[in-house]
């Protein structure tokens, strides 16, 4: 990997490219965006590859790297997020919304359920939502948040707990 | 929060984060992924369409100079206004520090005069200083006084005046309110609770009279000495032998006092 051999990044690439391009999407809700920041996120890798360390796992390296770009994303002037909801329409994304039971009301359902949740998972505040999505979307830990996120363990759990409480308010009634 | 209120809530909050939780995993398009994973094994990436902005653009850059500038409206907000010259009488000079100007040179002793400093009155002059609204101060003949800029709006709402010799006289005015005015000789320290009174110092020792309001006169260099508080109509004269009493206010100190209100009172009004 640090040699730059492209075997190598090439595995690299296909093992961690889902997770970036997940929670990029989780963050910024819309493909085009989730896209950008994968792009930017993999340039930035190939560029500091020989500070990865290989006897550590990289992917909390990764997570921090994507949520640093989304932040950028989403403060530059170009990409101003118009916070509309996420776009399940989009193929990609609608394909993987399904209720399994091959049931197209059920999906429907779910379809509907799933727009709501990242509606107003956009309309947080960018520290609330990413702590929800590294939480609950990515299943790291309160102590992992906190390191990916550079504060204090037990601000991320307080970060944590406002954040679903606010979800909370903007969901009432409407799940 | 009741019980009830509180379980519901609990209930709520596990139905929000299992939905969360329960959102799809998007995955990104094949041709997209592939793009993106030839240009990352080759390191050959293609124009980048999203650019970080740059360090100028972001909101922590701005932060330290949008506190700069708050910080410096702060301050120009406080200020207190200046001291204005409201007239000079008699025949001598006033040295401003070590600048020196004659009585008719009004325009450039006020420019000296704006936030205080030292203040020496020679030969038989006497000056009168306003800041509007807030106070008026006069020095009579062979003043010699350190005298402060008028107190902030908000912040050092304090006037301080150091006597070292002759007679010095205050009015406050309506924006002076919650201010301390303090004036110091080597003899006294006279902290004003009222509107109006004069501070002498002469070689016998210094006298605090009180044409209206109250002020507090301690004693400089008495361990045991309390401060006294001086009513209105009364005077306290401290010899330099720290001997003290209170005495009714001698008629020729109402009279300038008043003579100084008068001169005064459309500044003070303002």
């Amino acid at each position: 990997m640090r040699a730059r051999d492209p075997e190598a990044l090439a595995g690299f690439y296909d093992r961690y490219a889902e997770l970036v391009y997940g929670l990029a999407w989780r963050l910024l809700g819309e493909r085009a965006r989730a896209e950008d920041a994968t792009s930017e996120v993999f340039l930035k890798v190939h560029r500091a590859i020989e500070r990865l360390d290989p006897t550590r796992d990289p992917a909390p390296w990764l997570v921090t790297i994507t949520t640093n770009v989304c932040r950028d994303l989403w403060r530059s002037g170009a990409y101003r997020m118009s916070r509309r909801a996420a776009d399940v329409d989009d193929p990609a994304v609608a394909a993987t919304i399904s209720s399994g039971r091959n049931d197209p009301e059920q999906d429907a359902i779910a379809t509907e359920r799933e727009r709501l949740v990242q509606a107003a998972l956009l309309e947080l505040p960018e520290p609330l939502r990413t702590s929800i999505v590294l939480h609950d979307y990515q299943g790291y830990d309160h102590r992992q948040v906190a390191e990916v996120l550079h504060i204090a363990h037990d601000a991320a759990r307080k970060r944590y707990s406002r954040a679903l409480a606010a979800l909370e308010r903007k969901l009432r009634g409407r799940l | 929060m009741s019980e009830r209120e509180r379980e519901e809530m609990t209930a709520s909050l596990h139905a929000v984060r299992e939905a969360v939780r329960a959102r799809s995993h998007p995955r990104p398009e094949p041709a997209f992924r592939a793009r993106l994973r030839e240009e990352f094994r080759t390191g050959r990436f293609s124009p980048r369409r999203f650019r970080p902005a740059p360090w100028i653009q972001r909101p922590q850059a701005w932060l330290p100079l949008a506190a700069g500038v708050l910080l410096a409206a702060g301050l120009v907000a406080d200020r207190g206004p200046d001291w204005q010259v409201i007239g000079a009488h008699g025949d001598g000079r006033v040295l401003v520090g070590e600048a020196s100007f004659g009585a008719g040179d009004v325009p450039a002793l006020a420019a000296a005069l704006r936030r205080g400093g030292r203040i020496r009155t020679q030969g038989s002059l006497t000056l009168e200083l306003a800041a509007s609204g807030v106070a008026a101060a006069s020095f009579g003949p062979d003043c010699d006084v350190r005298l402060s800029a008028p107190p902030g709006r908000f912040l050092g709402r304090r006037l301080t005046c150091d006597l070292a010799g002759g007679d010095a006289y205050f009015t406050t005015g309506r924006d002076f309110r919650g201010a301390a005015l303090e004036v110091t000789t080597p003899d006294v320290r006279a902290r004003a609770l009222g509107t109006s009174f004069a501070v002498l110092r002469h070689a016998s020792g210094s006298c605090v009279c009180v044409m209206e309001g109250r002020v507090r006169v301690a004693t400089i260099g008495d361990p045991a000495g309390e401060a006294v508080e001086v009513p209105q109509g009364m005077r306290r004269v401290v010899g330099t032998d720290r001997s003290g009493e209170t005495l009714p206010i001698l008629d020729d100190s109402v009279h300038r006092l008043h003579e100084q209100r008068a001169a005064a009172l459309g500044w003070l009004e303002r």
